[in-house]
């Protein structure tokens, strides 16, 4: 028996050897991967076929070991402090960044967003193949995948997802991502085809995206709206499952042990509601919390100096701007808006704000992202410049130390944004002097943010606003800059409030979403052609683009933040599976 | 008494009726709208997927035919469901209703509890060192902001000396339901909460026992040798308590406002912090809900605290 037990240990360990080291390794930053590439296999080291033996020579220096890999540790877990609680637990039905965290650790969706890149990497679809035309995509689903109560996924339930959005009766934001699809089809159980109208290129990192629900489930349900499913009973397949949910106090989820990438590391993921923000970085010092958001820049030194706080910094798809209502001729000369953004000392802002935890921004596509273009027009800080502009758009400075225009008529502009909002607010009250600097009077205006989104989509009664984007992983929202998507007064616009119209852009936008194939590198000279036209343009002062702060305990080892927003990867959260404590606890 | 109660309860159904017009008509009256907020930011929406939600959630339909859903549904005790979650608004309140029931509950105890002995003292040492530390508490008490009180608690008790937790009804991952965990957890917010209400009751009580201990019958009962323990006990106190009880019912309305600001600040699951997400969310269904709930609690505490003002004094009887 012992000499079994031996021989059978050696053999575990010969093999062992063999294997793939089971920690993730970061992924270098890569050539974006063509849509549609099947995975590579990984070929271990240990595999290499042996070679002859060589010739005698002096032996040759022996090469450092190599560092010890880590010692992963099971067991623990973390408790994660939201300012806000979810409020469901359906991937199709949430509209929430909470319930997006939430949810996006108990289900997964058929493809997500690398990590690095942003581009469509695979998830619970291994592989996928775009059709030349970009009308029909195949996407080959892994085997072996189970839902949490032990059932096989399959082709089936993805096509239930997508059609259960496009139902009518289901109340969802999410049915037009999902407009130009003509039919989905399971070709087998692990194959799902689907048929396009035309080409949509957004589809494959906005509808393919979208976290998968179990149709042997909710299929019997007799309203999805309020099935308790979304509350009570979720199901996923994710790496954690649901356990409970106390409302506006937490949720908790347990490993799920049948996880397709190998059960978690850490026992439990909790999600601990902690409303305020200087309360969450108390909770944080006491080990009440161990992962939280600084929202609060001014707060940060004092995360910092925590000993068993490590801070992660990264940038988000999302900026701050100021935006001019170009329904106002005021607004509608570029040198104006020219003039108004060079007036604004960005890198000031950047600096008292946001502590330098940011960047300053020309144009609408973040710098994080694959389809950024370095090579744009930039408005830096100068008032000079900026006068000089504004006077050859034809506006003096009256006796008053204000613009007037060619009529003599005063230039009074009244700048909204919305209040309890700390930066933006900070960001008003600078700006209003700067603008002053130059001659532009403005008044500030601080309301709820209600109001604030009534005034920009229904009543347009404004000059100029600060606001943000969160923005998804596409490069060029068509509902922000194409002049389909102008709001109109009384409501039913879409998001381009600032009432941009520039045929050239909404030619661009439609190119680069309907490109045949969908490669990254067709759309990417497309949607530099459009950042290089906003730059020059500046309807927007891009303003900034902050980074997003989040403080974890120490104890944790593999953090990796990732700023892509797509479903499942969020900030530091997207490989939460694969964390482990330090301590086990 | 049986038919004052019965009749007080009839009048507070047209209270309330008259409560829910007026909470109706402000919540659309206020600028901004729940689909908006709930769409906004979301590309790639069409304009005829708006239009369907707010068809889903009855919006397209006039003010007045909204209001008479709403109320046909009351009437058979459903408070309709949650825009933003679709869940029944009662179950989203009850969920959360018995959480701020303890917390005011408890926090009325302790302001009593303390408030009532604090004025005792200060009326019996009038003048004296205790009756000046007694007010200047009242005064600290009523001026320093609940959320001020909240942080200070938390810095000193849970970040410098570790002893009680930042926040939360009871330590998560732990023994869920173990009683000195969650006592442990109750006491910075019932602190905080109480605080009000004891000065009021201290300066309220000083007051009162000040005008009784001038009247005759206790000098009588001084005279006749009665210890000071039983001059208080059964003269002095029950007739100072009199205005006390009529204060109660509107201190537990004043106690579920407070509560909002404590909800946030020990982030304690109640309604007061549902109250104020629906109301910044424009969900109008559990807003409705948690007005109803809320005046008939307010409304239910005025009359037991006049019931409670029949016991205390037994010449005032209801007819």
């Amino acid at each position: 028996m012992k000499n079994t037990l031996a021989a059978l240990s050696i053999v575990a360990l010969i093999v062992a050897s063999c294997a793939p080291i089971a920690q993730p390794v970061a992924a270098p930053a890569p050539a974006p991967a063509a849509p549609g590439a099947p995975k590579q296999p990984q070929v271990p080291a240990s595999a290499a076929p042996a070679q002859p033996p060589a010739a005698p020579r002096p032996a040759p220096i022996a090469a450092p070991a190599p560092p010890a890999a880590p010692r992963v540790m099971k067991g623990g877990q973390v408790v994660d402090g939201s300012f806000s609680d979810a409020s469901i637990l359906n991937p199709i039905l949430l509209n929430d960044a909470v319930s997006n965290l939430v949810v996006y650790r108990m289900t997964s969706p058929l493809i997500r967003v690398h990590e690095d890149t942003g581009l469509a990497a695979p998830d619970l679809a291994e592989s996928w193949e775009i059709s030349a035309d970009g009308l029909t995509y195949i996407f080959k689903l892994r085997k072996g995948v189970k839902w949490h109560d032990g059932k096989p996924l399959t082709a089936e339930d993805a096509k239930f997802t997508y059609e259960t959005i496009l139902d009518p009766k289901t109340k969802t934001v999410r049915k037009s991502l999902y407009d130009e699809v003509k039919k989905f089809t399971v070709v087998d159980p692990n194959t799902l085809k689907v048929e396009m109208k035309s080409s949509f290129c957004p589809y494959i990192t906005e509808g393919a995206t979208m976290g998968v629900i179990p149709k042997h489930i909710l299929e019997k349900s007799a309203d999805i709206n309020v099935d308790e499913f979304n509350s009570k009973k979720p199901v996923g397949v994710g790496p954690f499952k649901f356990r409970e949910w106390v409302k506006d106090s937490h949720i908790i989820l347990d490993a799920y042990d049948d996880y397709y990438q190998g059960r978690p590391n850490l026992d439990r993921w909790i999600l601990r509601v902690v409303r305020d923000s200087t309360i969450l970085v108390a909770a944080l010092k006491t080990g009440q919390v161990d992962v939280g958001t600084i929202t609060e820049p001014a707060l940060l030194p004092e995360v910092e100096k925590t000993p068993h706080l490590k801070v992660h910094k990264y940038f988000s798809l999302g900026y701050t701007f100021i935006g001019y209502n170009m329904s106002m001729p005021f607004f509608q000369d570029k040198r104006v808006r020219q003039a108004l953004t060079m007036a604004i000392d960005r890198d000031k802002l950047v600096e008292k704000i946001l502590f330098r935890e940011g960047v300053v921004m020309d144009s609408h596509i973040p710098p994080i992202s694959p389809y950024y273009d370095p090579n744009l027009a930039k408005f830096s800080y100068s008032p000079a410049k900026a006068k000089e502009l504004l006077a050859a758009a034809g506006y003096i400075l009256g006796p008053d130390g204000f613009i007037r225009d060619k009529a003599g008529k005063a230039i009074k502009l009244t700048l909204y944004t919305n209040a309890g909002n700390k930066i933006r607010e900070a960001v008003a009250t600078l700006s209003k002097e700067q603008y002053k600097a130059i001659g532009v009077d403005v008044d500030v205006q601080l309301e709820a943010f209600p109001t604030l989104v009534r005034r920009l989509t229904e009543t347009l009664d404004y000059d100029m606003v600060i606001i943000g984007w969160s923005l998804g992983v596409d490069p060029v929202s068509k509902s922000i800059w194409h002049s389909s998507q102008v709001a109109k007064k009384g409501g039913g616009g879409g998001f381009n409030f600032i009432n941009y119209v520039n045929p050239e852009v909404d030619r661009l936008i439609d190119e680069g979403r309907t490109v045949a194939g969908c490669r990254s590198e067709d759309r990417k000279s497309i949607y530099s052609r459009i950042a290089r036209i906003l730059a020059e343009e500046q309807p927007y002062n891009f303003g900034f683009a902050g980074k997003t702060l989040i403080a974890v305990d120490k104890r944790f080892e593999n953090v990796k933040p990732s700023p892509w927003q797509g479903a499942g990867t969020a900030g530091v959260h997207w490989n939460v599976y694969d964390w482990w404590s330090g301590t086990g606890k | 008494m049986t038919s004052f109660v019965v009749r007080r309860l009839l009048q507070a159904v047209p209270t309330l009726l008259g409560i829910t017009v007026l909470s109706f008509v402000l919540m659309h009256a206020a600028p901004g709208d729940p689909v908006q907020l709930f769409t906004f930011g979301v590309t790639e929406l069409k304009p005829e997927d708006v239009a369907g939600l707010r068809h889903q959630m009855g919006l397209d339909r006039p003010l007045p035919v909204q209001y008479g859903y709403w109320l046909a549904r009351l009437a058979r005790f459903d408070f309709g469901r949650s825009f933003k979650t679709s869940e029944p608004v009662s179950l989203l309140i009850f969920e959360r209703l018995g959480n701020t029931l303890i917390l005011t509950c408890c926090a009325l105890l302790v302001a009593l509890a303390g408030g009532i002995p604090l004025g005792l003292v200060a009326a019996l040492n009038r003048g004296g060192l205790l009756d000046h530390i007694a007010r200047v508490f009242a005064v600290l008490g009523n001026a320093m902001p609940n959320f001020w009180q909240g942080l200070m608690l938390i810095m000193v008790f849970a970040v410098w000396l570790s002893w009680l937790p930042v926040g939360g009804m009871y330590t998560i991952g732990g023994e869920d339901g173990n009683l000195l965990d969650r006592l442990r957890h109750l006491i910075m917010p019932v602190l905080v909460l109480s605080g009000g209400g004891m000065a009021t009751f201290s300066r309220l009580m000083r007051t009162e026992l000040l005008e009784v201990l001038r009247q005759e019958y206790i000098r009588t009962a001084h005279a006749k040798g009665l210890p000071l323990s039983a001059v208080v006990s059964r003269h002095m106190l029950k007739n100072a308590l009199i205005p006390l009880v009529t204060v109660l019912g509107g201190t537990l309305a004043t106690l579920f406002g407070g509560a909002v600001v404590t909800e946030v600040v020990f982030s304690w699951p109640g309604m007061g912090r549902l109250a104020v997400d629906s109301a910044f969310q424009k969900d109008y269904p559990v807003l409705m809900g948690i007005v109803v709930i809320g005046a008939a609690l307010v409304l239910l505490g005025y009359l037991l605290s006049d019931v409670a003002y029949a016991w205390v004094d037994p010449r005032i009887r209801y007819r």
